[in-house]
């Protein structure tokens, strides 16, 4: 897995409002609150420009987007 | 869906139709919209009888165009589409028309929006859907238009932007309006209003109610509008619902050679600092000239008075003359309403559409 990816990802969650800066690649951003509706369409648009991978509404699940880990091994997938 | 270990119960979250009746669906949205600010919106009050009217009742519809998401139990999120045929250029087309998306708090940041989008997509593709339209405007931060413009830059291949809508403005009832709002620059233009109230015209006797007859003339009158995309309307959409707030009404214009014009409308009842009820005029298809225009006009918004309505709207359509639309009192409003298409496939993706005449919910 890519850790420059896994970084690049953590840095860009980060930045969200409803972020600081405790947060590393394992944290929940489910149960932690960081993403909602809102930024969860952020982070998308982010990963599909940052990484040119497409990303579907149908991926956008808990289990995909839990950790910066789950999100990296997304893009990951979609890279392919 | 199982739920693994260490992770949240927001994995116990399944879609599936709705099971509860139409008020109590009317009631849940109601609820979901209280518990989110609305900005300078009024607020949409949609009643059991409307939904069941437009969407339960409507021949085409199935299970799977009202969806819900549930943890365990609860519901928590729900969306509704109401089947929808229109005319894309000469090709007529079998979508829907979206709306109604609420999610409770308790539902917020598990994704159930987007969840219910693309399950209300899979479902209704498998049945010939080709597109979902629907139309957003700012609504509070986080929520309506926000919401949808996010949802455009996450997946720019599922959804497009239309051009803004803007509409007519026609205040019927400037006392009843004015009482109703919470803005105080709105409330001084309501009650300036009423220096033009609206009086009972005499209304051209060739105007009446829709009839069975007349179906094949107000489909071809609405095939024939000067607009990419436009209804292309069923009996069911054409018959006059059982009364103005449990649906759409058509009235048309006939001279003895069948309809030559018609407008179709409801009510919306709708919340600001107190309930006040929206005239919406979803068509208003009158070929025959400015004259007519204007006495369809005044039937119309006579009728929606008449049936307790404060305020009408209609989108601003292009073949529709400006002056008879001025004589009558109405004014160019424009909020940052949108519309936005779903195509479903491919195939429609490389014919969007440049210009709309379409429902309006």
């Amino acid at each position: 897995m890519s850790e420059g990816k896994q970084a690049e990802i953590l840095e860009f969650i980060r930045s969200l409002e409803s972020a600081n800066d405790s947060i590393d690649v394992n944290t929940d951003l489910i149960s932690s609150g960081v993403l909602d509706s809102l930024s969860v369409m952020e982070l998308v648009a982010f990963l599909s420009e940052k990484f040119g991978v497409t990303i579907p509404a149908g991926d956008v699940t808990p289990v995909n987007l839990r950790t910066v880990v789950t999100l990296s091994a997304l893009v990951e997938a979609r890279s392919v | 869906m199982s739920e693994g270990k260490g992770q949240s119960p927001v994995e116990e979250m399944t879609i599936a139709p709705l099971t509860i009746d139409p008020d109590a669906i009317a009631r849940f949205i109601g609820e979901v919209y209280d518990s989110r600010p609305h900005g300078k919106s009024f607020v949409p009050r949609w009643s059991g009888p409307f939904f069941k009217h437009l969407i339960f009742d409507h021949p085409d519809f199935t299970p799977d165009h009202a969806l819900g998401a549930y943890q365990g139990e609860r519901l928590v999120g729900l969306i509704m589409a109401q089947p929808y045929v229109v005319f894309m250029g000469s090709k007529k087309i079998k979508g829907l028309f979206g709306s109604w998306l609420a999610i409770t708090p308790e539902g917020g940041g598990t994704f159930t929006a987007i969840k219910l989008i693309n399950e209300l997509k899979e479902r209704n593709k498998t049945r010939g859907a080709k597109f979902m339209v629907g139309i957003a405007y700012r609504s509070g931060a986080g929520v309506g238009l926000d919401f949808w413009e996010s949802f455009m830059r996450a997946f720019p291949k599922d959804i497009s932007k239309g051009r803004d809508l803007t509409y007519w403005a026609r205040v019927l009832d400037g006392k009843a309006f004015a009482g109703a709002l919470k803005d105080p620059l709105l409330k001084v233009a309501a009650h300036a209003s009423r220096i033009y109230p609206v009086f009972e015209p005499k209304i051209d006797p060739h105007i009446r109610e829709f009839q069975p007859k007349d179906l094949e003339r107000c489909q071809e009158l609405l095939k024939n509008v000067k607009a990419q995309m436009r209804t292309a309307a069923t009996y069911w959409e054409l018959q006059s619902a059982p009364g103005l707030s449990k649906g759409p009404q058509t009235l048309v214009l006939d001279r003895g050679k069948g309809p030559e014009a018609l407008s179709m409308f409801h009510n919306l009842p709708m919340s600001d600092a107190g309930p006040l009820v929206v005239g919406m005029i979803d068509h208003l298809v009158t070929p025959c000239g400015a004259q007519d225009q204007a006495g369809m006009l005044a039937a119309t918004m006579w009728k929606l008075k008449k049936s307790g309505a404060c305020l009408a709207l209609m989108p601003r359509k292009p073949d529709l003359s400006r002056w008879p639309m001025l004589r009558a009192g109405f004014a160019p409003y424009a909020d940052e309403f949108k519309i936005f298409l779903m195509p479903y496939d491919d195939e429609l993706t490389a014919e969007m559409p440049t210009s709309f005449d379409l429902l309006v919910r």
